[in-house]
């Protein structure tokens, strides 16, 4: 019989942190043995939420998010938008601060400390009200020049990017676009087709907007410059209501779900979409925060009773599991 | 032999599934706190085994799926005429809640 020793090379060593893929090593932090493999991506249920929205406010990160407003479920398929904020330390949700304004079908990105929300409508909102976040703090920010909801964005607070969306009375998509500064929005090259209930990731300087609603839903997708829009690698199939993180890089980007309703989620990597790990819910109109997916994202909130769960991506890579030893 | 089953368990949150599980797991869930997961698989029962989930047959489940339909399709009838999720060429037009039928 050969033993784990003529197999890896050395015995099972007890460490802090495992040195090799393959590796059998005992956790002397955790006192648990552990095996080192390349994991792959996945989703898991976060905490939940105390009150069940769609297309609020998503800020932040898992370890670190904050859900503002949206639209109320119960009832539904629609309710109140409201203004309620909920906090998330990467295991619970728990009260914060409410918005100054109610905010529904919103675009918003940044950090806990460094947040950004496009009000969308806050019935009867202007739409193009900007509400800064910081660590509880709601202030008053910059005024967008045009009108919408249900826009496309991305970026940091002081380095953002909003596109097309729609706005009453008519509702019909719109091929406006904003870049903002922390201060001031400023009018840009319009986005090449009319769009609203897409996605996007990158800033103000470099961006990727991808799929929505033109009507029907697209696959179409364009690259931003900074100061001109080209023709950008098109999702695999038409898709709208996405969940997607838009404080993300355009070379890391994680779009889940859509409408109509699916489990699926997808990476683009700057050239190229792939397929990922499905969710086990699948709601159209829910938001996600977080940059990357190798530091992870959570999503939450569908027009659904059952959409108060949160749910948590972990992207593939080195990662270690316990050995129950008997 | 049915290929998935049906368990209802409300979730928790955190840990509920967790990355582990969903690596071994296919999770689909569904409004009436249901978990569709997979039939005669070791992860799975253990999973359900775990969260105190209560195994439901085909028929039992799509009892509570449809009573929860029914909840959603009330609501949106009761939404005025001219809601924008009942205009059609509104950006937040949402059709009326139509059911689906579960499967194993």
């Amino acid at each position: 019989m050969t033993t784990y020793r003529a197999i890896q090379g050395m015995t099972v060593q007890s460490q802090t942190a495992a040195s090799t893929a393959g590796q059998i090593w005992y956790d002397s932090a955790n006192e648990v043995f552990k095996l080192q493999k390349v994991l792959t991506a996945a989703w898991a249920t976060g905490g939940t939420r105390s009150n069940a929205t769609f297309r609020g406010a998503a800020i932040g990160s898992t370890s670190a998010a904050v859900a503002s407003g949206g639209t109320q479920t119960p009832p539904l398929p629609s309710g109140p938008i409201n203004n309620t904020t909920e906090l998330y330390n990467g295991t619970s949700w728990t009260g914060g601060n409410a918005a100054p304004l109610n905010l529904g079908y919103t675009t918003s990105g940044g950090t806990e400390a460094a947040g950004i929300v496009n009000t969308g409508e806050s019935p009867p909102g202007s739409g193009t009200s900007t509400l800064h976040y910081a660590n509880g703090t709601w202030t008053a920010g910059g005024t967008k020049t045009f009108a919408a909801q249900n826009s496309l964005g991305a970026g940091s607070q002081d380095n953002y990017i909003c596109i097309g969306g729609v706005f009453q009375p008519s509702y019909a998509p719109q091929n406006n676009v904003a870049t903002y500064n922390g201060t001031a929005w400023t009018a840009r090259s319009t986005y090449p087709i009319s769009i609203a209930t897409g996605g996007c990731s990158g800033n103000a300087d470099l961006a990727y907007a991808y799929g929505g609603d033109s009507p029907p839903a697209v696959a179409t997708a364009a690259d931003w410059s900074g100061t001109a829009w080209t023709t950008g690698t098109s999702m695999p199939t038409g898709t709208n209501n996405m969940a997607y993180n838009s404080a993300g890089p355009t070379t890391d980007v994680l779009s889940a779900n859509g409408s109509p309703s699916t489990p699926t989620s997808l990476i683009y990597n700057g050239t190229s979409w792939s397929t990922t790990a499905a969710t086990s819910q699948a709601p159209p109109q829910a938001v996600m925060a977080g940059a990357t997916t190798s530091a992870g994202c959570v999503k939450w909130g569908g027009p659904g009773s059952n959409y108060q769960y949160t749910e948590e991506f972990t992207g593939g890579g080195p990662g270690s599991t316990t050995i129950t030893v008997t | 032999m049915a290929d998935y089953q049906y368990i209802e368990a409300t979730c928790w949150g955190k840990g509920f599934i967790t990355h582990e599980d969903s690596r071994h797991i296919s999770f689909e869930n569904y409004a009436g706190n249901l978990w569709k997961i997979p039939n005669n698989d070791q992860h799975a029962n253990r999973w359900s085994a775990g969260v105190a989930g209560v195994k439901k047959t085909l028929v039992e489940a799509q009892a509570i799926y449809d009573a929860d339909l029914v909840v959603r399709q009330n609501a949106w009838d009761a939404l005025p005429d001219d809601a924008p999720e009942k205009d059609a060429s509104s950006s937040f037009y949402w059709a009326r809640p139509t059911g689906i039928t579960l499967t194993e």
